[in-house]
């Protein structure tokens, strides 16, 4: 008849000695080595400890119906000017046009979000101006939500200009955000809640455009029209008007933030675990090795021997 | 020297080693490669030059002389492929790629056998070892000149997975294609492995259908029977009139472009598009696409073919009578011709009778045949300036099925459509059978219901009430103009600028605006009142220069929501408010020369705004959810009695998950056991 094992368990085999021995700094020390070697090795390894991640949103942007608009004409002392700002107007008295402005906010999928603004400046001009240069400056609110609260207001500008006198400038873009840090993890955060023009301003250098830009750009958290495919539609028109249009579409942005702690905790804690694991397993085995063999020596206690086996 | 030659022996050795398990994994891709040559050799073709294989070249060559046997005696030309000079299997046959003059040495060239050693000795470089090195082969020889002598070096490829020995010869080496000799393989060839190219697409013809369908070209025969289509000049890359645009069926169509004169004297009577008669004399249109194909006599019928055009099939344009001028202000008043008369343009100082706009209104049938074709004309004058001459000319096409009549455009049905104009008119009543009924007037040109102001090309405010902004709906909006005043003007004339903006600002006066893009001018409940915010106060003056209270801008607001379903919202326009800003102090800016002595006449411009915002006020779905309905009991209450001693069904629910969760756990423990 053959014998089948029924049933089985582990045998405790301890070793013992007393605390200032050779065996017990080498339990120590692996025990140290268990501890420590996993996460030098993961460290080494790069990647530990999470420094930046990754997440996509797409933000709420809301146009604020404010701009800026200049064109350029033929007449080189001339130019034509407009914006929102009442303070602007006033100090470009002699240039002052008055264009038609219309926008519409577009929300595809519904999903409470505009996707889109599109947007159409007429520009009356005389049949003498040959409008050879435009600039306009639209400005929005933009909103982040997802890990810090971000709210900034944005600033799309399109410029074209043509050796060909035109009669209409289509620009189809997106409006794309440029971080140059980081986003936090969870802040509210509006630094940059500022006016990109200062309307209150009565001075012709807040005005300008390089002071603008520069101001514009030194933020740490700015947009940019991107229009890979402006159109010049040339000729002059003799509608009398020089149309601007376009759409601005709000894309979904893939954003850098810095994670918080919990997450580069566990992020890390999954790396040093992974590695950990092994190492236990391997010293266990070492250690089993150098005991059994008492390669160190300690007190081996015998385990239970069964009856069979005494004598 | 010894020291380095051991140690790359002893790189060498534990690359092989390396190398080891890829020099079996070779085996494998041996068998594969015979199997992928098997296939070659299998397709049709090879079987009568087989020069795919070294197994079956043999075989060629045995057939090639009998084939030169047969040709000796017949004189036929060589078949493809025959006598073509022999390719052998693995071999690189390009053995010296630099040698290309015959009969002469080629610089720089080490293996052409034309050179001698005094040339070579002059050589710089040996262009032939610039082979393209295989990056897996360990090592490579580069034969390289010292001091013009020839010296052999070794160099070790630095790759860790080079291939040190390579079993498989043949994967190094192209496999021996055929040469084409049918059409069908050719194609067959070409398909395999050919992609897209520069080759012209194979033209489509033209379909002639048994009706026009919408967007079809539709068809045009001349005098000259030559054959046509309806054009509609449009803008293309710059806004000069593309002339060679036609129009599409049942599509209506506004175009507006421009065209640009040289010399307005020579060519005002010769140029063809300024006549109005290009666009409508001397061709005629076809009812229906096919009727062109099918009725146009062979071009032998001689008598029948040239009295074609009489064909009373064919679709005359009619001139709508009368034909409008227009003068230089923009208004259009008859020309008071005789009926039938449309004048070529004649030059008279300035050019006259120039054509301003041409309107075609196409009346078809239900089955998409053409039936009438009524053309609108508008003339005018254009005088010569200085250098060129632009113009701008408008083209229009509509289309009207026969039997319809008193169309109107909705802006949406019902819900207002974005783009389309808001519906605004006047409470009219009228006496019917005693009773008195109201109904809403609205004007016929839908770009006159609800407008706002607009600016003439200088800038200053357009005083014609037809020729305003029409507001549509979803559009923000923001337009103005100038009033401009002088100094003088300011401080006594403040009611006569407030009225001119006020003026300006309002226009006509609109009292209800539409609910709904389709809204019936019968069903006043339909429509809202406009809520006019009242102006307060008066304008005064109280310093030389300025104007106190002044109201220069209007605001208009339209509240809407979506109603109906939510995957197909229908915009619903709930109220319209006219907010006029508060009264504000223009005063004139007094900086530099504006008001020293003497320039009092010196124009400052202030601005008059009106501005239009839609407020989206739809309300989303409350949803309302049904109770839960909870977890059902399928065990009988006291089974896990001990332990379900608070009756709370959620507390239950957990001890009982939390003891399954502790029997399933010793089973499987004492089963792993």
């Amino acid at each position: 008849m053959a014998v089948r094992e029924i049933y089985s368990h582990p045998v405790y085999q301890r070793y013992k000695t007393s605390l200032c021995t050779s065996a017990t700094f080498f339990v120590i020390a692996a025990f140290l080595f268990t501890l420590f070697a996993p996460f030098i090795l993961v460290f080494w390894s790069e990647g530990l400890w999470l420094k930046n991640a990754f997440y996509r949103e797409q933000p709420t942007v809301q146009f604020k119906h404010q701009m800026l608009l200049l064109v350029d004409t033929q007449d080189e002392a001339s130019y034509l000017a407009w914006s929102t700002y009442q303070n602007f107007n006033q100090l470009q008295q002699q240039h002052l046009r008055i264009p038609l402005v219309k926008t519409r906010k577009e929300d595809n999928n519904r999903d409470g979000r505009y996707d889109m603004l599109h947007f159409s400046v007429s520009v009356p001009v005389l049949a003498t101006e040959n409008v050879l240069g435009v600039k306009l400056i639209l400005l929005f609110d933009y909103r982040l939500y997802r890990f810090s609260s971000l709210r900034m207001e944005a600033m799309a500008y399109m410029e074209h200009t043509s050796p060909l006198s035109g009669s209409e400038f289509i620009a189809d873009g997106e409006l794309r955000l440029r971080l140059k840090m980081p986003l936090s993890h969870k802040a509210v955060d509006t630094r940059y809640d500022t006016p990109v023009i200062n309307g209150d301003s009565v001075f012709v250098s807040d005005y300008q455009l390089s002071k603008i830009f520069s101001d514009y750009i030194s933020r740490n958290v700015s947009t940019y029209f991107e229009c890979r495919y402006p159109v010049w539609q040339r000729g002059p028109s003799s509608s009398e008007t020089f149309l601007i249009r376009g759409t601005v579409r709000y894309p979904e942005e893939l954003l850098v933030y810095i994670p918080g702690f919990f997450q580069v905790l566990i992020w890390a804690w999954v790396q040093y675990l992974a590695v950990l694991l092994i190492f236990i397993y391997l010293i266990a085995r070492v250690k089993t090795f150098i005991f059994q063999n008492q390669l160190i020596r300690t007190i081996v206690e015998r385990p239970f021997v069964p009856k069979d086996h005494r004598l | 020297m010894a020291a380095r030659c051991g140690k790359e022996y002893l790189f060498l050795v534990v690359k092989v080693a390396v190398f080891l398990p890829l020099s079996l994994a070779q085996v494998t891709t041996d068998s594969a490669f015979n199997a992928s040559t098997q296939i070659l050799t299998d397709s049709p073709g090879t079987s009568t030059d087989g020069l795919t294989s070294p197994g079956v070249v043999v075989t060629t060559e045995s057939g090639g002389d009998a084939v030169t046997t047969a040709a000796g005696t017949a004189a036929a030309p060589p078949g493809p492929g025959e006598g073509a000079t022999d390719i052998p299997v693995n071999t690189d046959i390009g053995s010296c790629i630099c040698d290309l003059t015959e009969n002469a040495c080629d610089v720089n060239c080490c293996c052409d056998e034309d050179c001698t050693a005094e040339d070579r000795s002059s050589f710089t470089v040996c262009s032939d070892t610039s082979k393209v090195v295989d990056e897996q082969v360990c090592f490579r020889s580069t034969v390289i000149y010292t001091e013009n002598a020839p010296e052999t070096v070794n160099t070790s490829s630095s790759s860790f997975f080079c291939i040190v020995i390579d079993n498989n010869e043949g994967r190094n080496y192209y496999t021996v294609p055929d040469p084409v000799e049918t059409v069908e393989e050719f194609v067959n060839l070409a398909n395999m492995y050919g992609s897209s190219s520069f080759a012209i697409p194979d033209d489509t013809n033209a379909t002639y259908g048994d009706f026009y369908k919408v967007g079809d070209s539709m068809y045009t025969l001349y005098q000259s029977l030559a054959l046509g289509t309806l054009g509609l000049p449009r803008t293309s890359y710059s806004s000069l009139c593309d002339d060679s645009n036609p129009a599409s069926f049942l599509l209506d169509q506004q175009t507006s472009c421009d065209r640009q004169l040289a010399d307005l004297e020579t060519e005002c009577e010769t140029t063809p598009y300024l006549s109005a008669l290009t666009f409508f004399d001397g061709f005629k249109l076809a009812p229906t696409p096919r009727y062109l194909i099918d009725a146009l006599p062979a071009l032998n019928d001689t008598g029948e073919y040239y009295s074609f055009y009489a064909n009373q099939s064919l679709i005359e344009f009619a001139v709508q009578e009368p034909v409008l001028c227009q003068d230089e202000t923009g208004q259009q008043t008859s020309c008071g011709l005789d009926p039938g008369v449309v004048p070529a343009p004649s030059y008279d100082t300035q050019c006259g009778n120039v054509l301003l706009q041409v309107a075609y209104t196409i009346t078809h049938n239900s089955s998409g045949a053409i039936e009438a074709v009524n053309v609108q004309l508008v003339l005018g004058n254009i005088t010569s300036t200085t250098g060129y001459l632009r113009f701008g000319q408008k083209y229009t096409v509509a289309f009207f099925k026969a039997d319809e009549v008193d169309t109107f455009s909705r802006s949406g049905n019902p819900g207002y459509i974005p783009g389309m104009p808001i519906l605004a008119g006047n409470l009219v009543s009228q006496l019917v059978d005693g009773e008195t009924r109201f109904s809403i007037e609205l004007s016929s040109d839908r770009n006159n219901w609800l407008t706002v102001v607009k600016s003439t090309a200088d800038g200053t405010c357009e005083t014609n009430p037809d020729s305003r902004i029409p507001v549509n709906f979803g559009e923000d909006l923001r337009t103005g103009c100038m009033v401009s005043v002088t100094f003088s003007d300011t401080a006594d004339r403040c009611q006569i600028i407030q009225d001119a903006a006020l003026n300006a600002l309002n226009g006509v006066t609109r009292e209800y605006v539409a609910t709904f893009g389709n809204s019936d001018v019968e069903n006043v409940g339909d429509w809202v009142p406009i809520l006019y915010e009242q102006i307060t106060g008066s304008p005064s003056s109280s310093v030389e220069g300025t104007c106190n209270n002044m109201v220069v801008a209007l605001h208009i607001e339209v509240i809407y929501a979506n109603v109906g379903s939510l995957v197909n919202p229908q915009a619903k326009i709930l109220g319209v408010r006219y907010n006029y800003a508060e009264g504000k102090t223009l005063s004139y800016t007094c900086a530099g020369a504006y008001c020293q002595t003497g320039s009092g006449s010196v124009l400052q411009n202030f601005e008059i705004t009106s501005s239009v915002a839609f407020i989206d006020a739809s309300t989303l779905p409350t949803p309302i959810l049904a109770e839960d309905p909870g977890f059902e009991d399928k065990l009988p209450n006291d089974f896990f009695y001990p332990f379900t001693i608070g009756r709370s069904s959620v507390l239950e629910l957990d001890i009982r998950l939390l003891w399954a969760g502790v029997l399933g756990y010793l089973v499987l423990k004492t089963e792993v056991a």
